[in-house]
């Protein structure tokens, strides 16, 4: 687990990369930019602002509770996840608000830097991957295979079932 | 300096990595008819192939050392990820509820690896291999129980590396297309049910086959999201346990049903 200080700073850098690749992807920045002048865009950059900081709180939160609890059981994330659950349930204080917020960042968007970062550290697998040659990797799409189907086949029967 | 340190002043790769994010939302999402199915390719694609070309050798543009430096900031790039889905799970909480049985059954659904693996692995002609690759989807749980179980120089920890590296390397790619194409072809399934056969315990692949989903039904975005989180949230709960009681003890059986008839290996500290 990185130090907190470390986290700190490239949460922060995460946070930049998201802002930017949501205000050109999902808010259209540079079209609009293009049609409406820069003011209009930049004012879509700060509709994300509030949103993007809401999560940066619940990320906070999470990894905070991670290291107050002594049993180390969950991973860091399981709390983050639970966290910006708990506060956008309807009926929480101010879930609706923080709902809007954090509506204006585009989740799909979101992995778009997560899968560049990954993209640029993949390279140190290739070696691997030779080494254990084609045999194993086709198993393991076989392998992605049947959890997908498997688990949808399961999910289509059962929601029929609770339809009836 | 340790290595997290050199990673954060690595200035080359968060200049890289918000470079490539540009690009990829600048091309943005495409969707391209091959035979009867419908793939469609998202922004989160071309981020992670253009890095992977980054990565080529001949390119002289990313050492050995800036990967491996990279690949220790990994973890935390989706903590904001993990955020987002929690607030998408929330403002559905009642829905998710509502599919509970749904949800929790289909999580046995995971065990569809062992039965597509296995026989698949021994006619490739794995042996022992065949159960750690077949056993699980090889995220970073499975490599633990089977380190402990097996240890990680045997044919089993092979095996469940070799998975892991496939799932690392070609996972988004193809769980994203597997996902675009189940649900062109295959009209039996709901968009909810394969919203919930996304979430498989890794928050990459969940991402990368949501992803298409909500492409094709935008108006069920939200609710296809939140199932789809509650569902890889619940993988990441039970995986470890659907893995030591069933799938596991499954494989074993299964694998010696095709033939192969080798005791499994036992870790070397354990050996007498």
């Amino acid at each position: 687990m990185m130090k907190s200080k470390q986290m700190a700073i490239f949460l922060i850098i995460c946070a930049v990369q998201i802002l930017i690749g949501n205000w050109v992807g999902s808010q259209q920045g540079l079209t609009v930019w293009g049609a409406q002048g820069a003011a209009a865009s930049a004012a879509l950059l700060q509709d994300a602002i509030p949103g993007l900081l809401v999560l940066l709180g619940i990320v906070a939160g999470g990894v905070l509770i991670y290291h107050l609890i002594p049993w180390k059981g969950l991973p860091a994330v399981a709390y983050i996840v639970t966290l910006g659950c708990v506060v956008t349930v309807p009926g929480f204080p101010g879930a609706e608000q923080l709902t809007a917020w954090v509506s204006k960042i585009n989740f799909i968007g979101l992995c778009t830097p997560i899968l560049a970062y990954a993209g640029l550290a993949v390279g140190k697998d290739i070696g691997v991957l030779k080494q254990q040659g084609w045999r194993i990797v086709v198993v393991g799409l076989f392998v992605f295979v049947g959890t997908f189907i498997g688990s949808a086949v399961i999910a289509e029967l059962v929601l029929r079932a609770m339809a009836h | 300096m340790n290595i997290v340190d050199r990673a954060l002043r690595n200035w080359k790769l968060h200049i890289l990595a918000l470079i490539l994010t540009v690009i990829a939302e600048l091309i943005g999402p495409y969707s391209f008819d091959v035979g009867p199915a419908k793939l469609v390719v998202l922004p989160l694609l071309y981020s992670f192939a253009l890095g992977a070309l980054c990565g080529l050798p001949a390119l002289k543009l990313l050492s050995k050392d800036d990967m491996i430096e990279t690949s220790s900031l990994v973890g935390v790039t989706f903590f904001f990820l993990m955020a987002r889905y929690g607030t998408l799970v929330g403002p559905n909480f009642w829905k998710v509820v509502h599919s509970a049985p749904a949800l929790i059954l289909q999580e046995f659904g995971n065990i569809g690896t062992v039965f597509f693996g296995i026989p698949i692995a021994v006619m490739l002609g794995l042996r022992r291999e065949a159960v750690g690759a077949a056993f699980s989807n090889a995220r970073e749980s499975n490599i633990a129980i089977v380190g402990e179980k097996y240890g990680m120089d045997s044919p089993e920890g092979i095996g469940v590396m070799g998975v892991y590296v496939t799932g690392t390397v070609f996972g988004a790619l193809f769980c994203s297309f597997l996902a675009s194409f189940v649900a062109s072809t295959m009209p039996f399934f709901s968009p909810q049910a394969l919203a919930m056969a996304c979430g498989t315990g890794s928050a990459g692949m969940m991402s990368a086959s949501l992803a298409p989903l909500v492409k094709m039904w935008p108006d069920m975005a939200d609710e296809l999201s939140a199932l789809a989180a509650a569902s890889n949230m619940c993988s990441g709960l039970d995986g470890v346990y659907m893995c030591v009681f069933l799938s596991l003890p499954i494989s074993e059986w299964l694998v010696r049903l095709c033939g192969v008839k080798e005791a499994p290996s036992v870790p070397t500290g354990a050996k007498n």
